[in-house]
């Protein structure tokens, strides 16, 4: 067990902003064109139908989370959803790893060696974890008024020449390919298993411990939707073969046509949420790694090393990851995601019950 | 161990070593080595790509010292990637073609040529999405080394035509991203703007005094491509026509020609909205402009520079005419210029076999609702 547990203690409004980032982050990088690819054109509303249900579970989470303790409570059934969480995180991880290295290769440098860059976020990322679940929350909630300003440009200044009717027709096939769309990538979801391993506290601030949440799902599930829908009206027909759209789309965004695009921009905000996000599961599989070998310095350790030698010898690229994450493992990948949560919550509900 | 992990003085000083190792490591390319491509140009000549790139060469001091100058680099090869990579031997550098603005196809290599080069260029993310498209007539490498007034490039001397502040009657310009949509749809039916060269009276530039012709360029016509390549062009009424029902404009003058006289009107504003009746084979255009009479005409004892009722209508049937010119200028080539079947199966995806039949276009008939509004 870990000696000191309160470190992973944070508030509402910051499980509000962790689970806005979580929600956002992946979803509008490589998955659009994915999702493009197998429900054409009404894969905004499979979109639209998994944030509502991720919404539902990261309430659900709440939940559990804010009458548990994850991490310090000894109940010994647990151990089987450790090995769980860690199993599907691990399977997050070296899909979402993928795509951030790639991102970083192919928009930063002209022929990023991913080696490099690997063992540049080796430094940085056991670093976060090492100072707590608080510290990873305060840099979340630090870093998001800056990402929120540079949204608020982006959302300001684009020109690009839509075709709404490129949505159209709806659901002609019976919503097979929507449905093939749901399940084909349900690694890009379940995000709100990430903030297991943290206890929630109320604000003090009577609006951010009512509000703060719901405004921050809503806003996810409005504004990814949203986004896809666009995403669609800007490419049409060849929205399958954009990659990372978020900073495709991007391209448009001109304050100016003398000043040119403002993408850097969204380079900055992808970047800056996608190594939270990574942080953030990184920070669940040490967690549930420490739950069994009882030192997290070594959890840290050993989890680094591992996920940069996979990530480096057997993964290389996007496609990899591709394969790996829409293979089987996704079944396994649901099943967890919807377990996980509601077992935790029933547990959550009697344990109180109990207290009482 | 902890200790040591959680110092953050370890970890400031390894990222500081990092930074310096992997800059050296990962083999950034240094701005001498660095070509910034501003124009690419395609050609197609027996059966081979002649790739242009337009490359800025900054002088010492930039601007100020004498402005910038341009050189073209060139390479022909059956492979557009091969053709890159002869040029950064030839010279040495390495292009860099995210800065690139336009992208010129010579007229055999849309006509002859595989026009997936240009979706290649847009999946390979080489370039970005804003980049403009154009067909050129006669050669892409000709129309780059123009002799443009004023010292001006020529690429992006085009590019300010296409793209002025204000959106342009009767100039089609488009973005790859536009494009490649286009081209990808379901009629897979795309345009690109066509850009020919004139000739023009010599400039002067202030010290030194040019003599020779220089050369300018005209770009109000159209080209109509599609997966299979060039398909037909549409002239500057045409294409005055085309732009009003694709994009929303902010400024144009319309020649309407009136029995006894002809009168020219100023566009303001213009946007066009379309709906599909399926039962009535109707394409209904609506056309929102707000307009006024670029001469005034003397009403009276008073000058007015507003439509009489007349010259309203000879307007209305100006521009109906001009719709219909494209229209039937489409059946006449086979191609849904204006995207009119895909319209229709949009809104009633249940008649999806009757609209993609080949009869149902020449079945369709136009209807026209202009609200005209005049300042």
């Amino acid at each position: 067990m870990i000696k000191n547990p309160d470190n992973n203690v944070i508030y509402k409004s910051q499980f509000a902003i962790m689970a806005f980032i979580s929600m956002v982050v992946f979803k509008v990088a490589m998955l659009p064109s994915y999702l493009y690819q197998t429900a054409g054109r009404d894969c905004w509303i499979s979109i639209g139908i998994m944030l509502i249900f991720e919404a539902i579970m990261f309430m659900i989470t709440l939940y559990a989370i804010k009458k548990i303790n994850f991490i310090t409570d000894n109940t010994k059934w647990f151990a089987v959803l450790h090995i769980l969480v860690f199993a599907v995180s691990i399977i997050k991880l070296i899909t979402l790893y993928s795509s951030l290295i790639t991102y970083t290769s192919t928009s930063l440098f002209d022929q990023g060696r991913i080696n490099f860059i690997l063992i540049s976020f080796a430094i940085v990322i056991p670093y976060f974890i090492s100072k707590g679940g608080n510290s990873i929350a305060r840099l979340f909630e630090f870093t998001f008024y800056f990402l929120i300003a540079l949204l608020f440009i982006m959302l300001i200044t684009p020109k690009f020449k839509t075709d709404f009717t490129e949505v159209l027709p709806i659901l002609t096939d019976g919503g097979k390919g929507m449905g093939q769309g749901i399940l084909n990538y349900v690694i890009w979801f379940g995000d709100y298993l990430q903030l297991l391993y943290f206890t929630v506290k109320d604000n003090k601030n009577k609006f951010l411990n009512k509000g703060s949440v719901p405004l921050a799902l809503i806003s996810g599930i409005v504004g990814v939707t949203f986004f896809y829908v666009l995403f669609i009206s800007v490419y049409g027909k060849a929205s399958g073969i954009v990659s990372f759209a978020f900073n495709r789309m991007a391209v448009f965004n001109l304050i100016s046509d003398l000043l040119g695009a403002t993408n850097f921009l969204s380079i900055m905000a992808w970047l800056i949420m996608a190594v939270l996000q990574i942080t953030l599961i990184f920070y669940t599989v040490i967690n549930a790694v420490a739950y069994f070998i009882k030192s997290k310095i070594w959890a840290i350790v050993l989890t680094i090393v591992t996920v940069t030698i996979i990530q480096w010898l057997f993964v290389h690229n996007i496609e990899t990851a591709y394969v790996f994450a829409t293979s089987f493992v996704k079944y396994f990948a649901l099943a967890c995601q919807i377990i996980i949560p509601v077992i935790l919550a029933v547990y959550a509900r009697k344990k109180s019950k109990e207290n009482v | 161990m902890k200790k040591l992990i959680r110092s953050k003085w370890l970890i400031i000083i390894l990222l500081m070593i990092a930074m310096v190792v992997f800059n050296g490591l990962i083999f950034n390319v240094s701005v001498i080595n660095r070509s910034v491509v501003i124009g690419i140009g395609i050609d197609y000549e027996d059966g081979e790509y002649m790739l242009t790139t337009q490359i800025i060469l900054p002088k010492n001091g930039g601007v100020t010292s004498g402005g910038n100058n341009y050189v073209c680099y060139f390479a022909k090869n059956k492979d557009i990637e091969v053709a890159i990579d002869k040029i950064e031997k030839e010279h040495g550098t390495t292009l860099s073609f995210a800065q690139a603005t336009m992208l010129m196809l010579g007229e055999e290599m849309v006509k002859y040529g595989d026009i997936n080069v240009v979706t290649n260029f847009f999946i390979d993310d080489k370039v970005h999405d804003n980049l403009q498209l154009a067909m050129v007539e006669g050669k892409a490498i000709e129309i780059m080394q123009s002799n443009v007034p004023a010292g001006e490039v020529a690429c992006l001397q085009i590019v300010k035509q296409l793209r002025p502040p204000k959106a342009q009657l009767g100039i089609s310009a488009v973005a790859l991203q536009e494009f490649v949509r286009d081209i990808e749809g379901n009629d897979g039916v795309a345009y690109l703007p066509i850009v020919k060269r004139v000739k023009t009276s010599p400039s002067v530039e202030q010290g030194k005094d040019k003599v020779e012709e220089a050369d300018k360029f005209e770009v109000n016509t159209t080209a109509i491509v599609t997966k299979e390549g060039y398909k037909g062009k549409l002239d500057d009424k045409m294409t005055m026509a085309f732009t009003l029902v694709k994009f929303s404009l902010q400024e144009g003058v319309l020649s309407v020609q009136n029995d006894d006289n002809s009168f020219s009107v100023t566009l303001i504003s213009s946007t066009c909205t379309k709906s599909y009746d399926f039962n009535k084979k109707q394409y209904k255009l609506s056309l929102k402009l707000i307009t006024t009479r670029s001469e005034a005409r003397s009403e009276g004892n008073t000058i007015s520079f507003k439509l009489s009722c007349e010259e309203e209508q000879k307007l209305n049937q100006t521009i109906f005419q001009m719709l219909e010119s494209v229209i039937d200028y489409g059946k006449q080539i086979n191609v849904d210029i204006l995207h009119i079947a895909e319209g229709f199966y949009k809104f009633n995806p249940k008649y999806e076999t009757q609209i993609k039949n080949k009869d149902f276009l020449q079945e369709v008939q136009l209807k026209l609702n202009i609200k005209l509004t005049q300042r």
